[in-house]
């Protein structure tokens, strides 16, 4: 694993000078190359809060949020915009710092007696926002609701390799494994269907919906939905002294141009941005803005239930006839860097860029014949579906169809609201498409990119698999190996063989891009899109 | 007028059923619900567990067994639960509804204010300076699209001013300069609209019945001008007025989505839409009846001031 080394300084860029988009892209794109595995084993951290600088409490603060969480169920939503809602109250027993580091939260130190068994000492005296006492109780109610098959968590997969929970006394829990899961640290950290909440909850769903009760270092005060989330900072935190902010409003503002309208006219002190409104911010001296590259992956996606589409050598053509620069130049402006299975960001465990590009060849000679050998004949239609669900799909399909046309394909692009695509490209609708972008948001661990092709679990109700063994033997040891380098052999060689075969297409990773007010001091920058670090660690600087 | 009242009333309640009816039944049609958009796409959830949310929110019963089970709520008053948001829906429509109405009357008062002496000013001398400069404004509000001039005001003063109210909506009541300032670019944005069309209305309104033989006879018994304008044709043109800006109100309490959007206003329009957005058909239905009485009573309010305007029209 590498080291720390990447502090803020790389990963600053300054926009005092004009840049070019590629050269955004690509200092972007190197910046995070370094970034510590996310499933960094054991490593205890000393990471009590410390005063570098004269940092001061209190103070107010307006930041924006691209998205509604909608429902603040810790449990059954799946989606990535509640946990940037939850995560700065609901806590698990692990973190991760912002370089992705697993930390120790609700959990002071753990320690595991052999390859099955984790045992979590948890830290006395924190508190649920409500007052009452957090104890192993309400670790072990947590988590056997979350693994049970009957229930409605919406990550248990993440979970699928726990098999029981016990408590051993007030403050001390054992998680018995099924098989050696070097990913339980990391699936708690991510904060996926793993908040822990208080014994009870519950029973309650629809409070658990629209309100928290965590231990986290902001209180949720209020949540109006579509249009904002008001924190005030929790005082009996086990943090102390963090956080510093006494209340941070998150201004719900989906469209980017409101937010950049927001930062220009002084009321955001915070937004996420696109590289595009990077661009226009430049030159705004009252705000530093950071990009790094992003574990959020764009990729495309073939039916796997026609079979005349989901050949290998059909599937292998359309990753070579896809121009990923020109999507990132046209459709990114630049922010885009390829990736294969495990996007960069992602800790180490992405392969290496050269060999990526090599599998991304665009030879376009190559690819006509590949789609020949799959009997594609010149000018056959592709139906492409498409939802604006993600701001860049509906010009990632536009840029596909034109590279696409380029060997023969003729793709007709149906844009789809959101509702109708889900219910298309699913069983009800009878999985209508032939191609569909999609995008996968963080992950806990390696496994969570890749495992999804074992041939056990292979594109969920469809009987095709990718039929390869030694493919399905690797990502099987890949989850159940502690020893992260060796981890690190077995992803690399799945990820060389899923290169191979295919069986959807990478496109690239984008860019996690903010701007932050210059007298908002100490917060750092997560490439998973997370904000809790961060804000638990930011002050406000007088001027 | 109280007969009237009530049998106007009554005459509602075909109306507010056959639109419950109609809201319940297309929003079923629309392909997908709550569970489906529940599921992450690159997170699928298993079938058992999409039927066992199903279940939860009572989207496995017969749909008349459904539609019976809202309406019967209604009658109680009991708007049913946000599917997705887990609050009452009569709550969400009440948080919203401040705002939608607040927006809805300080634009149509502002421009009534301005169009209609504007237009009755157009009308006094149809070929004077006034009505050419009428004639430009209502071509200019007409042509400009709400979303456009929004967008544009919205611009240049974030940009060029650097002036932008607080981001997070605050009640009239808790601080009114700031709810203003807030309000101001999106009420300027509606009002351009609004402005063409009452300043037109009331231009021809008062064109025709400055011709009319009444007025003659006003000026023939020598009132003055101010008399014969505001008392004598004025009154008579409001009719029209009255009809056109109503109708206004009612539009904006469900049709000012745009607007609100670009503002981040919360209001009714955006509850609506969002609610449509999502599948949560309880807030969807709630929110649309709602509108939709609002809509009947603006009305009903209309045809009683004609009466109050014009004491020829009288209801028994």
């Amino acid at each position: 694993m590498a080291s720390r080394d990447n502090g803020m300084d790389h990963r600053k860029t300054s926009v005092s000078r004009p840049l070019t988009r590629r050269e955004l892209g690509r200092r972007a794109a190197l910046a995070g190359l370094t970034i510590p595995g996310a499933a960094s084993l054991g490593g205890m951290m000393a990471l009590a809060p410390q005063r570098t600088s004269a940092q001061t409490a209190g103070g107010s603060s307006v930041w924006a949020a691209e998205s509604d969480p909608v429902s603040l169920d810790p449990i059954v939503d799946s989606g990535f915009a509640a946990t940037q809602a939850f995560e700065h109250s609901y806590e698990s027993l692990t973190g991760y710092d912002s370089n992705l580091n697993i930390v120790p939260a609700l959990a002071e130190s753990w320690e595991t007696p052999d390859d099955l068994t984790y045992i979590f000492h948890l830290r006395q005296g924190v508190k649920f926002h409500d007052g009452s006492d957090f104890t192993a109780e309400d670790v072990k109610y947590t988590f056997d609701f979350v693994i049970d098959q009957d229930g409605p968590a919406g990550w248990r997969v993440n979970f699928s390799q726990v098999e029981s929970v016990e408590i051993i006394d007030s403050h001390t829990v054992q998680f018995n494994n099924n098989s050696p899961f070097p990913g339980l640290l990391g699936a708690m950290a991510i904060l996926r269907s793993s908040m822990v909440v208080k014994q009870g909850a519950f029973e309650t769903p629809e409070v658990l919906a629209t309100s928290i009760n965590g231990t986290g270092p902001y209180k949720l005060v209020e949540y109006v939905p579509k249009d904002y989330i008001l924190y005030q900072r929790n005082p009996d935190y086990w943090g102390n002294p963090l956080p510093y902010l006494d209340e941070v409003t998150f201004k719900i503002l989906e469209d980017e141009e409101t937010r950049i309208a927001g930062l220009r006219g002084g009321s955001l002190d915070y937004a996420a941005l696109s590289t595009d409104g990077m661009l226009r911010m430049e030159g705004d001296s009252a705000f530093t803005i950071n990009s790094a590259p992003r574990s959020y992956l764009y990729i495309l996606q073939l039916n796997p239930r026609r079979p005349h589409w989901y050949h290998p050598s059909v599937r292998k053509a359309i990753s070579i006839a896809i121009n990923r620069e020109e999507i990132s130049d046209k459709v990114f402006s630049g922010g885009l860097h390829m990736s294969g299975p495990i996007p960069a960001g992602f800790g180490d465990w992405a392969l290496p860029e050269d060999e990526i590009a090599a599998a991304y060849s665009n030879d376009l000679d190559e690819a006509r014949a590949l789609l020949a050998e799959g009997g594609i004949e010149e000018g056959t239609e592709l139906d492409f579906v498409v939802t604006a669900f993600n701001q860049f799909f509906p010009g990632l399909a536009v840029v596909v169809a034109d590279q696409l046309s380029r060997v023969g394909i003729n793709v007709n692009i149906r844009q789809l609201e959101t509702g109708v695509f889900i219910t298309e490209t699913s069983e009800e609708g009878g999985f209508n498409f032939d191609m569909q972008p999609n995008a996968f948001s963080p992950r806990h661990d390696p496994d969570g990119f890749v495992f999804r092709f074992h041939s056990d679990i292979m594109m969920a109700g469809s009987e095709t698999t990718l039929g390869s063994d030694e493919l399905d033997d690797l990502l099987v040891k890949g989850r159940t190996t502690i020893d992260p380098a060796l981890r690190k052999e077995y992803y690399d060689a799945a990820q060389r063989i899923l290169l191979e075969l295919a069986p959807m297409t990478w496109i690239g990773n984008d860019s996690v891009i903010e701007a932050v007010r210059t007298n908002i001091q100490d917060y750092t920058q997560s490439p998973f899109s997370r904000r809790d670090w961060g804000l638990k660690h930011a002050w406000i600087a007088s001027e | 007028m109280s007969t009237y009242l009530l049998r106007r009333m009554v005459q509602m309640v075909p109306t507010i059923i056959g639109i419950s009816i109609l809201v319940f039944g297309l929003m079923r049609l629309l392909p997908g619900d709550i569970v489906s958009l529940m599921t992450n796409p690159d997170n699928p959830m298993p079938e058992d567990q999409r039927e066992t949310l199903r279940r939860m929110f009572g989207l496995d019963a017969p749909i008349y067994v459904q539609y019976w089970n809202w309406a019967s709520g209604v009658l109680r008053g009991d708007f049913g639960i946000s599917l997705r948001m887990s609050q009452p829906v009569s709550e969400l429509v009440v948080q919203r509804l401040g705002v939608t109405l607040e927006l809805a009357v300080l634009s149509v008062a502002l421009s009534t204010l301005i169009a209609v002496p504007l237009g009755a000013l157009a009308a006094m001398r149809p070929n004077g300076l006034m009505a050419t400069i009428v004639q430009i404004i209502g071509l200019i509000g007409l042509s400009f699209p709400s979303f456009w001039v929004a967008t544009m005001l919205l611009l240049v003063t974030s940009l060029y001013f650097g002036w932008q109210p607080q981001l997070v909506w605050v009640s009239p009541f808790d601080d009114l300069i700031g709810n203003l300032e807030q309000m101001l670019l999106p009420v300027l944005s509606l009002s351009l609209g609004l402005i063409a069309v009452v300043m037109r209305m009331t231009r021809s309104a008062m064109l025709e019945t400055l011709g009319q033989d009444y007025v003659r006879t006003a000026r023939a018994k020598g009132n003055r001008e101010r008399v014969v304008i505001w008392r004598h044709a004025f009154k008579n043109a409001l009719i029209p007025i009255i009809t056109v800006v109503g109708l206004q109100i009612g539009g904006l309490l469900g049709g000012a989505v745009v607007i609100e959007q670009i503002f981040g206003l919360p209001g009714i329009g955006w509850l609506i839409l969002n609610a449509i957005y999502q599948r949560d058909y309880p807030v969807v239905q709630g929110g649309v009846l709602f509108v939709a009485l609002g809509f009947l009573f603006v009305n009903l309010i209309v045809d009683v001031l004609y009466a109050v305007v014009n004491p020829r029209i009288r209801y028994s």
